[in-house]
């Protein structure tokens, strides 16, 4: 198959599948500062996004925008998910350095944490709730540290915690900021097989300074420096960064490794 | 020890002890676990400003303690999301301007200002009847609030960014929750005086983290340990006719280090 080819594929399943997050002409940043600028980008119910770029070039601020953490100086986003607004269905798992390590909290307050609501600010989690969390620690297999605080977990368990967080209310979306830093490679290739899973029932963007490995787990990948180049496919050439003023380095051993995922066509 | 249950002031004294440390133990709990003590601090030393303005107009001192407080805690809550001004700054300006005008509001009163070192050290030998229905009320609304919200707060203070993205009203919520840091002040200031309440609210929840790690757990642990301290303290400062609030300070910072000896031979012991 060519990359033209795989292109046309991916293009013509897109065209059937639900729209999720609509972004129109947006700038944003930080007191005053543009971080970025005419950003327009559409999301789709499966989408699998590596968002990459150089440190500084905007994708925490994007990030944060789709999550309204910052409101646009100009342009728009529109929210067509299937749940009501304020149900806010978008999972996130922040970088693990904004969290703070030393909290007395235990890792399944964290994991509840997730499932707070508008509606749920006073009501007590329900026997349900509990129980969904208690699956959830189970496929993770991080019952032996569900009742111990988070300060004395290792990077990798952090993680697993996080994500769990970040999915028990079922999002439609799900958005990591750079879930590779601090783990081992071993976790590392776990979580790609989890969120390879997880791609099946919502979207994903991942964001990450390491082209090399996202590559070959995403389906898209939107290249940010200020400016939002989207590239409808997972294969990229060092010239096509070039292209899109991408400034990173593809590092590989031989060859660049390219390969388009089989769910392409499912 | 029976015998000074005779006197209406120490009953009153017990009771402002049982209050605060219940507060205290709560608040305390809040700010530590989110990394705000200094900000505490700023709130506390900003009421000076108000019992000083108290002085000078004549009206109680406490009252002014608490607009100040109240105020001092919502301008740092603004300034530290609103604003280009670097927080920790913010807090010191605003901590040494409360100090000044309280000084400046004493000086310029006529006369003798009476009772001053009590708002500065504390002295809860000499709660009023008023005193403790506010201390009752304060402490009733603030478990009220946190047993009603407990997962919201614990949340919020834990990771609020998180919680906005799950539209949460997080900044309301940290208002309210200045808003008590600041009562929860002002009730400690008959205690142990603006001197030594940013003490109240840390070295319980110190001595309780040296044994627990989860939230909950810590704010029931501190309620003990300040109750445990308070009381003592007040005994103590009765017996030896020494002020009331040092002396509870010093108690409870004699049972942090023993808890700290003891948490230091059980880890030796498991060690072996």
């Amino acid at each position: 198959m060519t990359r033209v080819d795989a292109c046309h594929i991916f293009e013509a399943y897109k065209m059937n599948k639900n729209k999720i997050i609509e972004i129109k002409d947006i700038s944003a940043g930080y007191n005053g500062e543009t971080v970025i600028e005419d950003v327009s980008l559409e999301i789709f119910g499966n989408d699998f996004i590596g968002v990459i770029g150089p440190n500084g070039a905007g994708k925490t601020t994007l990030i944060k925008t789709i999550l309204r953490l910052i409101t646009p100086y100009k342009g728009e986003i529109n929210y067509i998910f299937k749940a009501h607004k304020s149900e806010a269905p978008i999972g996130y798992l922040p970088q693990v350095n904004t969290i703070d390590h030393r909290f007395p909290i235990t890792v399944r307050d964290v994991i509840m944490s997730g499932l707070l609501s508008r509606k749920k600010l006073i009501k007590r989690f329900t026997k349900e709730e509990k129980k969904k969390a208690d699956i959830l620690i189970k496929q993770m297999m991080i019952e032996n540290i569900a009742s111990k605080p988070i300060g004395e977990l290792s990077g990798g368990q952090m993680q697993r915690v996080f994500l769990c967080r970040a999915i028990i209310s079922d999002p439609e979306l799900l958005i990591l900021d750079e879930p590779n830093t601090y783990v081992d490679n071993k976790f590392e290739s776990e979580l790609y097989e989890i969120l390879k899973k997880l791609n099946e029932k919502m979207a994903i963007i991942v964001v990450s300074h390491d082209i090399g490995t996202i590559s070959s787990f995403v389906k898209t990948i939107a290249c940010v420096n200020k400016k939002v180049h989207y590239h409808k496919s997972n294969i990229i050439s060092q010239e096509q960064l070039d292209l899109y003023k991408c400034p990173i380095q593809l590092i590989t051993h031989g060859h660049v490794p390219h390969t388009v995922l089989e769910s392409h066509d499912n | 020890m029976i015998e000074l249950l005779q006197y209406d002031f120490f009953v009153n004294a017990i009771i402002a002890a049982v209050l605060t440390s219940i507060t205290c133990g709560i608040i305390g709990t809040y700010i530590v676990s989110k990394r705000i003590v200094f900000i505490s601090g700023g709130i506390t030393h900003t009421s000076f400003g108000g019992i000083g303005l108290g002085y000078y107009l004549g009206f109680n001192p406490l009252l002014g303690a608490t607009v100040f407080s109240l105020l001092a805690a919502w301008i740092i809550e603004f300034m530290s999301k609103r604003t280009d001004v670097r927080e920790d700054s913010a807090i010191a300006i605003l901590w040494s301007f409360g100090m000044a005008i309280g000084i400046i509001f004493i000086f310029i009163t006529p006369g003798y200002a009476p009772n001053l070192m009590s708002y500065l050290f504390g002295s809860i030998l000499t709660v009023s009847h008023i005193d403790l229905i506010m201390m009752l009320a304060i402490t009733i609304a603030i478990s009220l609030f946190f047993s009603i919200f407990y997962k919201t707060i614990l949340f919020t203070a834990f990771d609020e960014q998180y919680l906005k993205t799950r539209n949460i009203p997080v900044e309301l919520f940290n208002y309210i929750l200045m808003g008590f840091v600041a009562l929860a002040i002002v009730l400690s200031i008959k205690a142990v005086g603006i001197i030594l309440i940013i003490s109240l609210l840390t070295i319980p929840q110190s001595s309780a983290n040296l044994f627990v790690k989860d939230f909950r757990k810590i704010l029931f642990y501190s309620i003990l340990i300040g109750l445990r301290g308070s009381l003592t303290g007040l005994v103590a400062s009765y017996y030896l006719d020494i002020p009331s609030g040092a002396s509870i300070i010093f108690f409870l910072v004699v049972i942090f280090i023993i808890l700290r000896i003891i948490k230091y031979l059980i880890t030796k012991k498991s060690s072996f």
